[in-house]
């Protein structure tokens, strides 16, 4: 297992609440959302016709915090990576490790380049 | 063998008797005949044929499929003169004879014509029968000079059709003051002004003595020598039974034809109903207390003599928008014994008189609004003792709960007084037949079919009986936010609620979804007129970048044009915009703008920069545009400067939300080139005057704009445009464009809420859509204070070092 390396991004205020900064980095398309209390990563694609989840709105879907594709309204757990609404069998988005350190919102750089890989 | 029963007269009163018989078990072929060669129609529904609410189809209550399915043979367009008693037929003009078993007559009324020398020509006409409204409406329009003879019911609600049409009505009117049967002078004044708050000319003590002209009537002459000029004379001076027949065949006939309790006339087979009847010196001439005559009578007829009918109280609803009147009972408070309660507000032109004795109700007068009509019509019915009430005649206490009115009401109230539905058939048709909606319930029980007045009465007798009408009622925005949108509206006002994410955490579920944040971030725009807490995270991504998606994440960039005007250096601005950013498409919208497709988030604030226009606002449920014709500048055939107003009406509206788009067009002449009739809002420009059409599309369907109102000067055009804009703003539901709402509320509604609208409530619509207006801004100002990484992605250094600028931040 490798040793993690959590790298900062930027500083929170520049995520404003509940929305969603695309982040060009290592050759991949980021979404990052500000979710008040924590952030969370996602590859900045849907899997249903790519779609910029980044434009998305946050939202919620039995209990899961989701963010609804701008393009078609699907809805991605931004947990888990996968569409909740409607309920499809498919490939999920990737998620990515991320937190807030003394306001700056850092992503774990290994599991990056793994994914990348 | 079947006993023959023939039906003279097609019209409500003799239908709907045979519609009744056919609820009894009967032996019966039944005939009718009827002189108009239409099916039965709701006649009472004429003024808003004439008025153009409704179209002929509407108005059908009987089509020729339930004559059929009901083996009743229709012979229309025959009028039968002769009944012959002893040889039991009845005989038609056009020589045919038919036998029967059992009679009914049923023929009706028809105008009094007053003696008026003249009133043969041509161009003078009664208001009675569907093919009298056909020949008005081809008759009336744009600047017809239109005499309505007679201030009573039937000649102003004549007298509103055709000013609708565009004629220039004058009413005359013998008596003191209008609707003198139904009204005191004071009520007569308080209508009068109404009417002439909406532009009628009202003269009463006018006495016509004459119509002049050749063959075609020019003008009508008054008894003081005043001459008035007509191109069209419509006479309403009151109605007479159709008796004729009865008496040339020997039946008792004083002014109608009379009838006893069971509706029984003098001869053993043969029965009367409606307005050819005269019963205990009673004649009638409304439509209620005809369909408990039907009632009576189909029970005596089949064999079930036993339902009495014991006259009626006189109850009178004027069908103007803007003028309500309600009238019952006697309302003279001159006699012995009787106190008088009123209100007047002159400046709301309400006017409103009850009058008691012994603590009972016996009369009343509404005028400017007889909302409540159904609890003075109650009272009156029951003789109720009113002594509890007596600090609450004329404004009710506060319902203690929904379906408390309703509950209160006795089972035999007539909820409907057009078509004679009582509130127990209602709660009948929810039991037996699981009605659970308003379309339901007219479909089974004609209930609000009529006028429509007692559709809020029917909404509340069905939310407190049907067991699954909270359902269908309660359409709540979405699962996150469980309240209706008017609740969600009421509740934002009242909580003092700015913010979306407010709204979230006390009435909903915290977080919210695609479906209700846009929403409510509508609506909190638009109840704090724009003074709200903007939350670009609960708006839509197009109204975060300003900027509509496309499928594959890149932006189009539509810049106003107001009016489809543009300039040789703006298209060459626009050109060198487009080659600039390598836009790979550029298109002239079906709005007569020009849209740059393909366009890349990050260069969306430096185009608005390089472009210098303000945005389009074709991304959002908003004002997209003002599309025009070219009008009086240049066209041959322009009779309004078309540009000129719609690029007004552009800026006027424009940088607002609604709760859909909203596209309007602007047009010269009728011949509407900018398709104006299928707008959200449209301005049809004719010789000396505007029509103001709303609710039109075209796009999944397509639906013809409806009037809202004729208007001569542009001005007042741009004020009609603006009134139905806010009113659509305020009371449109999220996501519903103009032609579901015009739909959903009616044209009728709508008119009285926006243009026939008190002064005080038009005022209160354009200053909130003034103060809102002061608030709105050009979207693509925001090109000079960007969000943090709105428009471009976080830049992070490929060796996982943060920006220079953060790095800043850290060690600040």
């Amino acid at each position: 297992m490798s040793r993690s390396n959590w790298v900062p991004i930027t500083a929170i205020e520049n995520l404003p609440l509940k929305e969603g900064r695309s982040l060009h980095w290592q050759g991949l398309d980021i979404a990052i959302f500000n979710l008040g209390t924590r952030v969370v990563a996602v590859e900045n694609k849907c899997p249903h016709q790519d779609g910029p989840l980044v434009d998305g709105i946050v939202s919620t879907f039995e209990g899961r915090i989701t963010v609804t594709c701008p393009l078609h309204t699907r809805r991605i757990c931004l947990e888990s990576g996968h569409t909740v609404k409607p309920a499809v069998d498919g490939p999920c988005v990737r998620t990515f490790p991320a937190k807030i350190v003394d306001g700056i919102v850092m992503l774990q750089e290994k599991r990056l380049e793994a994914e990348a890989a | 063998m079947k006993q023959q029963l023939a039906v003279i007269g097609n019209g409500m009163a003799g239908v709907f008797c045979v519609e009744q018989i056919l609820k009894h078990n009967h032996n019966f072929d039944i005939t009718i005949f009827g002189d108009e060669t239409h099916v039965n129609y709701n006649r009472i529904l004429l003024s808003s044929v004439l008025a153009g609410e409704k179209d002929v189809d509407d108005i059908v209550l009987n089509d020729i499929d339930w004559y059929r399915q009901n083996a009743i043979q229709a012979r229309l367009g025959l009028r039968i003169d002769k009944i012959d008693l002893a040889a039991k037929t009845i005989h038609s003009a056009q020589g045919c004879t038919t036998p029967f078993d059992k009679l009914l007559i049923a023929t009706g009324s028809s105008p009094f014509l007053p003696p008026i020398s003249g009133i043969d020509k041509q161009g003078v006409f009664v208001f009675r029968t569907l093919d009298d409204a056909k020949h008005l409406l081809a008759l009336s329009g744009e600047g017809v000079k239109a005499v309505v003879i007679g201030g009573g019911l039937l000649g102003l609600e004549a007298a509103r059709g055709l000013q609708l049409q565009g004629c220039d009505v004058t009413v005359l009117h013998l008596g003191t003051h209008l609707m003198d049967r139904q009204l005191d002078f004071t009520g007569g004044q308080f209508l009068k002004r109404k009417l002439e708050s909406l532009g009628i000319t009202v003269r009463c003590n006018a006495s016509s003595k004459d119509f002049t002209g050749g063959t075609h009537v020019d003008g009508v002459t008054l008894a003081d020598g005043t001459q008035l000029p007509a191109n069209l004379v419509v006479v309403a001076a009151g109605i007479k039974p159709n008796s004729a027949i009865a008496k040339m065949a020997g039946l008792d006939v004083n002014r109608g034809i009379l009838v006893n309790e069971f509706l029984e006339t003098s001869h053993p087979d043969v029965y009367a109903v409606g307005e050819c009847t005269e019963f205990q010196g009673q004649l009638f001439g409304l439509v209620a207390p005809l369909f408990e005559q039907g009632k009576v009578l189909a029970a005596s007829i089949t064999g079930n003599r036993g339902p009495v009918f014991t006259g009626y109280t006189p109850a009178t609803k004027l069908k103007i928008m803007g003028a309500d009147v309600f009238s019952a009972g006697d309302f003279d408070d001159q006699r012995e014994g009787v106190e008088c309660v009123r209100l007047e507000d002159p400046s709301l032109g309400i006017y409103k008189k009850l009058i008691l004795k012994d603590n009972k109700l016996e009369g009343v007068i509404l005028v400017g609004d007889a909302s409540d009509d159904h609890r003075f019509m109650d009272w009156l019915r029951n003789g109720t003792d009113l002594t509890e009430q007596r600090r609450h005649l004329l404004s009710p206490p506060p319902s203690a709960g929904p379906g408390e009115d309703a509950a209160a009401l006795p089972d035999s109230y007539t909820v409907c007084g057009c078509n004679g539905v009582s509130k127990r058939e209602i709660v009948d048709a929810v039991h037996a037949h699981g009605v659970c909606t308003l379309a339901q319930l007219k479909d089974k029980t004609r209930a609000a079919t009529g006028c429509g007045s007692c559709a809020g009465l029917c909404q509340s007798l069905l939310k407190a009986v049907a067991p699954d009408y909270a359902e269908e009622k309660a359409k709540v925005l979405c699962s996150c936010v469980p309240f209706p949108q008017d609740q969600l509206r009421e509740i934002i006002r009242s909580q003092k609620l700015k913010g979306v994410q407010e709204v979230l955490d006390i009435y909903g579920n915290g977080v919210g979804c695609e479906v209700c944040k846009p929403a409510l971030s509508y609506l909190v725009d638009v109840v704090w007129l724009g003074d709200h807490d903007e939350d670009r995270s609960a708006r839509f991504i197009n109204d975060r970048v300003h900027a509509n998606i496309q499928k594959d994440g890149t932006f189009s960039v539509i810049p106003r044009m107001r009016g489809g005007v543009t300039t040789p250096a703006e298209l060459r601005k626009i050109a060198d915009v487009a080659e600039k950013y390598n836009v790979p498409l550029v298109k002239v919208t079906g709005s007569q703008r020009i849209d740059l497709l393909g366009v890349k988030k990050a260069d969306l604030p430096k185009m608005w920069e390089d472009l210098g226009m303000r945005s389009g606002q074709a991304y959002t449920k908003g004002v997209r545009m003002v599309k025009t014709c070219v009008g009086s500048t240049f066209c041959r055939f322009g009779t309004q400067d078309s540009i000129t107003t719609g690029v007004e009406l552009e800026r006027r509206l424009e940088d607002l939300f609604t709760p859909h788009k909203t596209k309007l067009a602007v047009v010269g002449c009728p011949r509407n080139c900018a398709e104006a009739t299928v707008k959200d809002i449209g301005l049809i420009g004719q010789e000396g005057s505007w029509q103001v059409v709303v609710g039109g599309a075209a796009g999944k369907g397509v639906r013809k704009a409806d009037l809202l109102i004729t208007v001569e000067t542009t001005e007042e055009a741009l004020d009609a445009a603006s009134l139905f804009f806010q009113y659509y703003r305020e009371h449109g539901v999220y996501l519903e464009r103009t032609y579901d709402f015009v739909e959903r509320l009616g044209m009728e509604k709508v008119r009285r809420d926006t243009v026939y609208a008190t002064d005080a409530v038009k005022l209160g619509l354009l200053d909130r859509l003034k103060r809102s207006k002061d608030r709105a801004t050009d979207a693509w100002l925001e090109r000079y204070d960007p969000r943090p990484f709105q428009f471009e992605p976080i830049q992070v250094a490929d060796n996982g070092l943060v920006q220079i600028e953060i790095e800043e931040k850290v060690h600040v």
